[in-house]
């Protein structure tokens, strides 16, 4: 029997495909810790989440500019789908500058753009980021960033050249990274998505 | 509790593919869903091709790579002597490869006979005159399934087998670098294009997970443990115009870095090519106060050089060509500061951060005065799945042994350079 349940609780969760090279790598690392992972187009909506029965949803990086492609229309549904999602969100480079810019913040362009090695300073070692500070070395490839913290949110993280490499919501389970944790040169990056499962199981 | 045991009973009870499955985009295949099981991978893959192929004849290209390897075993174990395995010579192979690939295959476990097909006059002529990389790669891919395609239909085979992964197609699909081997994946219809439908066992998997799958099939260290080397060879290496001198220096340059580096635990290292033409530019000014105030030298003791041809790279999750530039410290301190590479490291994150138009730094090693065609740069990375690469800490007195070789042998080189870029900013290779 708990075999059983072992397995029937295994969680779901979908990636949203927002074009990066590394989204990937996303489905990748849930599935290696247990999780049942897989990306699905940034068309999806939250129906479609819901049918899925999916326990939390992350949200990849990609080439856009998050200003531009909104008013262009070219991020498909997944504004929308930022907007309504009612399970855990793990929001990772322009889905972080996104959910930033939607809960009301800004993004534009970095001081200094991040490419490769990148140290990041834990301001609060919160769920998220519980056993990653005081520093550890996450690689980044952005050119910009959230200039602006949404209100609802608390910094969680920031590196020399980027003021909020992560952050989350205060009360609802929402979070964003600047930096990647899903690459494999991201010391430490696996540990980020085991607070998040924790997260998701609580 | 209870609402997580009802979904995933009625989950379990309707079928065994993820629920995520159903909306995948089509033209991209759906990595795998659970983690990574190598007997069942093959098992699997064997069924799947027996049953796709059947009776029929299929080709498999062969470059002697882990990728094409591994799937020559798979496919092999599902059809036996009905796949047909050939390797195109385009000429941007390393010295003697097509022979000493021959030959490895035909020993066991593999004992496949492989036909090799001279073709290096067709990629000359298609390569000649291209500077830029992405005509490069298309003119050599279009060169190179015209004769594929030629051959199958010699040869009676319906299908073609290519070892084409998954970073292949992630790449090209993210607009970074069109891999000569990702064709479906972007809508080109094989069977009217080139008449062959094509069978692609790796595609879900990273290089690690092959490298996993090889060692299982035990094809042999010689394959499962070889370093990669690009679909279109030196090609991409050879940065810009392609041309018999040129490249002939790159074979050679290549066999000597590759012979340096290889018990210095790097996953990929080899040698590029590029002409000693410079650009008059704004930058050099500008990067070098940068580059001085970063190591807190005087000016006069860094020169900076804006290579005239460009390099790929990934900025933002996307294509960067741009510009390459040479870092030199004058004699007395080049071996200080080449001696800690993290922290030149650091520089080149400055100077690509601060520089949009720069995607590669290269720190000289060593040069002779008298003036010659060539830089030779060395690449040397270590990664896991090649979608982010760091830069191989060497030891000075190995790269600077090497560079004295490459001077002291190849009269047409003037300069050696050690790549200092991460991926990103670049990629692992040049164009």
């Amino acid at each position: 029997m708990t075999t059983k349940l072992g397995r029937c609780l295994t969680l779901i969760i979908p990636v949203v495909n927002v074009g990066g090279q590394y989204n990937h790598l996303i489905a990748r690392m849930f599935t290696e810790l247990g999780a049942q992972s897989q990306l699905v187009p940034i068309e999806t909506t939250i129906e479609d989440v819901r049918k899925m029965k999916a326990d939390a949803l992350a949200t990849g990086g990609g080439p856009q500019r998050i200003k531009e492609a909104l008013r262009e229309g070219t991020l498909g549904n997944l504004p929308n789908l930022v907007k309504q999602v009612d399970i855990p969100l793990l929001s990772i480079c322009i889905s972080h500058q996104l959910l930033g810019v939607i809960y009301g913040g800004d993004s534009g362009p970095a001081l200094a753009p991040e490419f490769g090695p990148v140290e990041i300073v834990v301001d609060a070692e919160d769920d998220i980021l519980q056993g990653l500070g005081p520093t550890f070395t996450a690689w980044g490839s952005h050119n910009d960033e959230v200039v602006r913290l949404p209100q609802a949110f608390i910094k969680l993280a920031h590196s020399e050249n980027c003021r909020i490499q992560a952050m989350k919501h205060e009360k609802n389970p929402l979070y964003g990274l600047q930096f990647h944790p899903e690459v494999s040169h991201t010391e430490k990056g696996r540990l980020v998505f085991q607070n998040f499962l924790s997260v998701v199981k609580r | 509790m209870m609402k997580k045991i009802e979904m995933c009973i009625s989950h379990h009870r309707t079928n065994n593919k993820s629920p995520c499955q159903r909306i995948v985009r089509k033209g991209e295949p759906p990595l795998l869903e659970s983690s990574f099981n190598v007997e069942d991978f093959v098992k699997s893959q064997v069924s799947e091709v027996k049953s796709r192929v059947a009776t029929e004849k299929a080709m498999i290209a062969i470059s002697g790579g882990v990728d094409s390897t591994t799937c020559a075993a798979i496919v092999h174990r599902a059809i036996g002597s009905n796949l047909k395995p050939i390797l195109i010579d385009t000429g941007f192979m390393r010295l003697d490869e097509p022979e000493e690939v021959r030959r490895a295959l035909s020993k066991p476990p593999l004992k496949l006979r492989l036909k090799i097909v001279r073709a290096k006059s067709s990629f000359v002529r298609a390569l000649d005159g291209i500077e830029n990389a992405e005509e490069k790669r298309k003119a050599f891919r279009e060169t190179m399934y015209a004769i594929l395609g030629d051959n199958a239909r010699k040869e009676g085979c319906r299908y073609l087998v290519q070892g084409t992964i998954a970073p292949d197609w992630i790449e090209t699909k993210g607009g970074i670098k069109t891999q000569h081997n990702v064709l479906e994946q972007l809508g080109i219809k094989t069977l009217e294009k080139y008449g062959f439908t094509l069978i692609e066992p790796l595609v879900s998997l990273y290089k690690d997970q092959v490298r996993q799958v090889a060692r299982y099939l035990k094809i042999g260290e010689q394959f499962s443990e070889r370093q990669p080397f690009p679909g279109p060879g030196l090609v991409v290496r050879c940065v810009g115009r392609t041309y018999p001198t040129k490249l002939g220096a790159l074979k050679k340059a290549t066999k000597m870095v590759e012979k340096g580096l290889v018990d210095q635990g790097a996953q990929q290292y080899f040698a590029v090519i590029l002409e000693n033409q410079f650009e008059d530019s704004q930058l050099i000014i500008r990067v070098q106060e940068s580059v001085s105030k970063f190591l807190t030298l005087n000016p006069d003791e860094v020169s900076v050089k804006v290579f005239g041809e460009s390099a790929t790279g990934v900025k933002g999750d996307e294509r960067a060509y741009g510009r390459v530039t040479g870092i030199s410290l004058v004699r007395p301190i080049r071996k200080k500061f080449g001696g800690d590479i993290s922290k030149l490291v650091e520089l080149e994150a400055q100077i690509t951060s601060s520089f949009p138009q720069i995607v590669r730094v290269l720190y000289m090693i060593d040069e002779r005065k008298r003036a010659a065609k060539y830089s030779v740069v060395i690449r040397s990375i270590n990664t896991r799945d090649f979608m982010t690469a760091q830069v191989t800490l060497l030891p000075w007195n190995v790269l600077s042994r090497i560079a004295g070789e490459l001077l002291r042998t190849m009269k047409s080189v003037s300069a050696v350079y050690y790549d200092i870029t991460p991926k990103p900013p670049a990629t692992v290779e040049f164009e």
